[in-house]
């Protein structure tokens, strides 16, 4: 049983590095999750911005995204009827078409080609069948217009033949000009009851309806930007008649007679923004370029002009806003993560290490300087981590493509290479011969009081500039806030030296009462757990943070899912809210006789309400309801219903206005007003920052007319489908309005709201990581344990050899090995339960999670007993299951054999 | 000329937790270049420490120490490192703290001769050599697991004299073996020092080593107290006879240690009477009256 000896140098290297190869093994697959992790990360974070940057511009409306442009049309004036349509409008729609090519990339890859529409100023029309409405209506011009509509009655419109600024020949009176041809949609003919053949009187010529069209495509963004060209849209002011706005289709060469009114009208123009194809990374240069786009005004011929505007920036700036928020968030659960794993790293790198102490020391012993044993490890370092972290970056490009940015390649690198530096760092030809834990109680060393301080210094300072910046958004710039990263690690990392040092001493106090008692399984055990204990500082570090990471997570859960229920009730202002033109009493009832809803309550907003303070008087919004009502709707709104025993109308007033009439006797008309306390200047959806609330039935005592409501808001039975009973109301309203308010009746429930968000991209995430840290935590406390307990087991299987032979029961031995985790794991779970509870306080105190929740309030931390005590539940239970893992493995060694090799 | 060995007032203090462990409390020794000398003394006496700092693993707190002309407590780190290389080997009792598990009795040797740079192609006649010395040639290719404890002691040696020491230090090297086995190591001890001139110092318990040796150091308390040298003479009828003479350590202010039998045999504590005679002199206990 001989092999053949090996003795080149590079063969002895190898055959130390094959020995104990196990260990190795464990760490190189350790450094593989961990470099697949943070090579991952980026990149999912990454995937996640564009995620929802799609996500949220695929939802905004065409109108407000994309490009559109507002300026003048330039046409030469005096063109003789000759003049062809290239004459009178072709450089400016070449112009117009070059604006495209002119943008620059990326904006220029998310836009679809130049739209434009000229219409003329809006002037009033008179419709041949008299009805109880005015007609305002514009001439327009598109020179594609027949490919985007089909004709249902009539024919498209000839160009018109007369010519507005034709000289009139003194001394004759004015020849009455044709009548000008043009197309009208469907709508306005069925709304309007026009018909072809009808004459619109309007000026400079009468209209003639040749045709009626409707659109080829009615959900092509075109219509959005051109309401009236499809639809009409009815406006009223008070006590005037209803004004209907209508645009008609002329022939384009029509412009050439209608020069002035034409050029005195409006030109429109958009470039329809494709979010489909955008990515997240792109996002700070698509908000420049459309900055520097709104900023210089684009000019055509004859003097025309465009000046473009979008709502593209703004919607970038609440996607960033979310993202980053949601990154920062993850960035903290991944901190305490990243906790955990540096700990289960060193304890994999010090069992390597204490491996190869043996072959070290004697190496050291023969001769071997510093540089070849730490080059030897450091060798070892490299050859264990390269090869996994390769692959996992491979991996992680293979799952999630795409650039990862420089953190995403700097990151894994560091977590490849760090073994190997660790191995040649803590390679110390001073330390390798055997140490001796158990002389001395606390550590004496210099270098750790240094760092124990420093980190816990620096833990302080972190809360104090994290206290003095107050509430903000995560930084832009860097993606994650690395001062709010760090916060949670450096406060662990304080928390858990605070607890080795302090640990001792209720265990001194344990070993003294089991010194009283005859069992030796308590006294033994409590006098190795202080003198030599078997988890050191990066297992017990690892338990802490473990504990905390899944105890933060557990409360941050619970606070993002109660921030945004909280964020959708606040958006909407109660289970859901009506708005439309007229609200009153009768529709109010119908409503509430829909199966679901529970109550209707009106909130009728008068502006310009004259409040009296002291001497002055300011004018102010007043929200007046029937508060009882509103109550059960909305608890945090007290019933105002009842006078003060003075008599004094109770009110509460928004908490900005509060500010400035602190102190002062408020009233209306002469009769006083008692200030019962305030409401959030947020807390009604339509009201304005300085308003009064109170109870209806004051209104005609105090002298303030109510006239009818905009808003309404319900109470919904929580079994009921929200999308049902929302449809439903929107009917029972929508039928008790006039016609030309039935399209403005908006119903929006909370939950739907909620669902909404919920299926935004970073939410989604959110939960997902928050689930995953909780995981991971424990997946990674379970391998500490095991690790740090099998590291452990030669030493204990020294004394239980001992123990054995001293008659002690295998019970006895057992309670011993208990002793080994107990102490530290219940200390843990202290310490560590305290610190994920005190982490949530802190983020949401620093981190603006609103962008995130929706609403306008910061969601506080939720602690829910019940989630707390399961999730405290199954950390202790992991670390039992990882205890009895532990000790399992530590049976194969056998103790007599244990004994008989000594110390070695 | 100085001795090879030279150790004065060797004082090592080790403390932990306000306790303080002296573990040499002075201690003097001078071996001569080609000596084998044996070091005995009860478990805690200090012959381990001793050997740590001889063997330039740990530092005397006081004193002087020197190796070869190497001053065990001046040198540097790189001094150090190359006076393990070159000038010293030894023989610890465990092998595991020998030889490597997972190397064979070659690579093990092959391992030493690799710190300190030996070419490769000059280290297999150089093996081959080492294991003839030691009559193990058939060890070569065998792990420490497959050799007996004997053999694993003489591939010990084998691998502190790989690279040519002028010292060998052995720190109980036959503390674990059987009796016959003992006899192999210390015979190949011997050998070593005869053939290859190597100064070999051994600390041991063992009486049937310590018996072999012309010279025996006892050490007690930190201190060397005794000394025993052997000689063989051949008297007047041709018959060898062996002597051996036990002598009392003086230092270097004159201090010197009576053995424990002496003292109790004769009651002597606290005080006792000198008288200098012409050519000796002579210890008295001291009398009741003069207690």
């Amino acid at each position: 049983m001989t092999r053949r000896s090996r003795l080149s140098t590079a063969g002895l290297l190898l055959r130390h590095l094959r020995s104990g190869v196990g260990a190795s093994l464990l760490v190189a697959l350790l450094i593989a999750a961990s470099v697949l992790a943070v090579a991952l990360a980026p990149r999912a974070l990454s995937r996640l911005g564009t995620a929802e940057l799609r996500h949220e511009l695929g939802q905004e409306s065409p109108a407000l995204l994309d490009l559109t442009g507002i300026g003048r049309i330039g046409i030469a004036a005096g063109l003789p009827a000759s003049a062809s349509l290239d004459d009178v409008v072709g450089e400016t729609d070449r112009r117009i078409a070059e604006i495209r090519e002119r943008l620059p990339r990326p904006l220029r890859t998310h836009l679809g080609p130049v739209n434009w529409v000229a219409t003329t100023t809006k002037a009033d029309g008179i419709l041949p069948v008299t009805l109880p409405l005015k007609l305002s209506m514009k001439l327009g011009a598109d020179l594609r217009w027949r490919d985007r509509v089909r004709f249902t009655d009539g024919e498209p419109p000839a160009p018109w033949t007369g010519d507005e600024s034709a000289p009139t020949v003194p001394g004759e009176a004015p020849a009455a000009p044709p009548s000008i041809p043009a197309a009208i949609s469907a709508d306005a003919a069925k709304q309007l009851h026009l018909k072809v053949g009808d004459l619109i009187g309007y000026s400079p010529a009468p209209v003639l309806v040749t045709g009626i069209y409707e659109p080829v495509n009615p959900d092509d963004a075109y219509w959005v930007h051109q309401v009236n060209l499809t639809r009409v849209t009815f406006e009223t002011e008070q006590g005037e008649l209803t004004t209907a706005h209508i645009i008609v289709y002329v022939d384009p060469l029509s412009m050439r007679g209608l020069t002035t009114d034409f050029q005195t009208g409006q030109l429109s123009a958009y470039l329809e923004v494709d979010p489909t194809g955008m990515s997240y990374s792109e996002a700070a240069a698509l908000q420049e370029q459309v900055h520097q786009m709104q900023a210089s005004q684009i000019e055509l011929p004859m003097f025309g002009s465009l000046n473009f505007r979008s709502g593209l920036p703004d919607a970038i700036d609440r996607v960033v806003a979310r993202v980053t928020s949601a990154s920062a968030l993850l960035a903290l659960s991944v901190s305490g993560l990243l906790g955990v794993l540096l700990a289960v790293f060193a304890l994999g790198v010090q069992s390597v290490i204490a491996r190869r102490r043996p072959a070290l020391a004697l190496a050291a012993a023969r001769g071997a300087g510093a540089v070849v044993l730490r080059g030897a490890m450091v060798l070892e370092g490299l050859l264990v981590s390269l090869p996994g972290a390769a692959l996992a970056v491979v991996v992680a490009a293979v799952l999630l493509p795409g650039d990862p940015g420089p953190v995403g390649w700097i990151l894994p690198a560091a977590i490849a290479v760090a073994p190997a530096a660790l191995f040649g760092v803590m390679t110390s030809p001073r330390q390798l011969r055997e140490p001796r834990s158990d002389l001395q109680v606390r550590s004496r060393s210099r270098v750790r009081w240094i760092i124990e301080v420093a980190v816990a210094g620096l833990a302080v300072l972190s809360l104090i500039l994290l206290g003095r910046r107050g509430l903000v958004a995560s930084s832009a710039a860097v993606g994650v806030d690395p001062l709010l990263a760090a916060t949670p690690l450096l406060l662990a990392a304080a928390v858990c030296a605070g607890v080795l040092r302090l640990y001792p001493a209720p265990l001194r106090l344990l070993q003294r009462v089991f010194r009283r008692r005859s069992g030796p399984a308590g006294l033994l055990g409590a006098a190795r757990a202080i003198r030599d204990p078997a988890l050191g500082f990066a297992a017990s570090l690892a338990l802490v943070v473990g504990i905390s990471v899944v105890v933060f997570t557990t409360v941050m859960s619970s606070t993002v899912r109660i921030g945004l229920v909280q964020g959708s009730v606040d958006t909407v202002g109660a289970d859901a809210r009506i708005t439309a033109q007229r609200l009153d009493e009768t529709v109010l009832a119908q409503v509430r006789r829909v199966e679901g809803v529970t109550a209707a309550v009106a909130v009728p907003m008068v502006t310009g309400v004259e409040v009296g303070i002291d001497s002055d008087t300011t004018q102010v919004l007043a929200v007046l309801t029937d508060t009882a009502a509103m109550h059960e709707i909305r608890p945090d709104l007290p019933d105002l219903s009842a006078r003060d025993a003075d008599g004094a109308v109770p009110v509460l007033v928004s908490t900005d206005w509060a500010d400035h009439i602190t102190g002062a006797r408020l009233s209306v008309g002469g009769k006083p007003l008692l200030e019962r306390g305030t409401i959030g200047q947020n807390a009604l959806p339509g009201a304005t920052r300085h308003f009064v609330y109170l109870d209806s039935s004051f209104a005609s005592d105090l002298g303030i007319p109510v006239d009818g409501a905009e808003r309404a808001f319900l109470g919904l039975s929580p079994d009921t489908d929200p999308a049902e009973v929302a449809s439903e109301v929107d009917d029972v309203v929508t039928a008790a309005q006039p016609p030309q308010y039935r399209g403005l009746v908006d119903v929006v429930t909370a939950r739907q709201l909620l669902d909404d968000i919920r299926s935004s991209p970073t939410v989604a995430a959110i939960e997902a990581a928050l689930l995953i840290a909780a995981a991971a935590s424990l997946a990674l406390t379970m391998l500490t344990v095991v690790l740090a307990s099998v590291a452990a087991a030669a030493a204990r299987n020294r004394l239980v050899g001992v123990l054995r032979i001293l008659g002690m029961s295998p019970r006895q031995l057992r309670a011993i090995q208990a002793w080994e985790l107990g102490p530290v794991a219940i200390t843990a779970v202290v310490a560590g339960t305290a610190l994920g509870l005190v982490l949530p306080l802190i983020v949401t105190s620093a981190l603006d999670l609103r962008p995130f929740v929706g609403g306008d309030t910061q969601p506080p931390a939720a602690i829910e007993p019940l989630w707390v005590l399961g999730a405290v539940g199954a950390f202790a239970l992991v670390v039992l299951v990882a205890g009895v893992i532990a000790g399992i493995l530590g049976r194969r060694f056998a103790p007599a054999g244990t004994l008989k090799m000594g110390e070695g | 000329m100085t001795a090879h060995i030279e150790c004065a007032d060797l004082v090592r203090i080790f403390s932990a937790e306000g306790v303080e462990v002296q573990a040499l409390q002075g201690l003097t020794l001078s071996v001569e270049r080609g000596e084998l000398t044996a070091i005995v003394g009860a478990s805690g006496s200090g012959k381990s420490t001793l050997l740590a700092i001889l063997s330039g693993l740990d530092v005397p707190t006081a004193g002087r120490a020197s190796v070869a002309g190497h001053d065990l407590l001046a040198m540097g780190t790189r001094e150090r490192t190359l006076y393990r290389r070159r000038t010293v080997g030894f023989v610890w009792q465990q092998t595991a703290r020998n030889l490597l598990p997972y190397l064979t009795a070659a690579e093990n040797i092959a391992m030493t001769l690799s710190v300190a740079r030996t070419p490769a192609r000059t280290r297999e006649p150089r093996i081959t050599e080492l294991l003839g010395l030691l009559g193990i040639e058939g060890m070569r290719d065998r792990l420490p697991a497959q050799m007996s404890g004997g053999q694993q002691q003489r591939v010990a040696i084998a691998v502190a004299l790989a690279n040519e020491p002028e010292v060998l230090f052995a720190d109980e090297p036959t503390g674990e073996l059987d009796e016959g086995n003992s006899q192999v190591v210390f015979d190949a001890m011997r050998a070593v020092n005869e053939q290859l001139g190597v100064t070999v110092l051994i600390v041991t318990h063992d009486q049937d080593v310590s018996a072999q040796v012309r010279r025996t150091v006892q050490i007690r308390d930190g201190r060397t107290s005794t000394e025993v040298l052997r000689s063989t003479r051949t008297d007047e009828f041709g018959v060898e006879q062996h002597h051996a003479q036990e002598y009392a350590v003086l230092d270097r202010v004159g201090r010197m240690q009576l053995p424990q039998e002496y003292l109790t045999r004769l009651n002597m504590r606290d005080r006792v009477r000198l008288e200098l005679e012409a050519d000796h002199v002579q210890v008295h206990p001291t009398t009741e009256d003069e207690q």
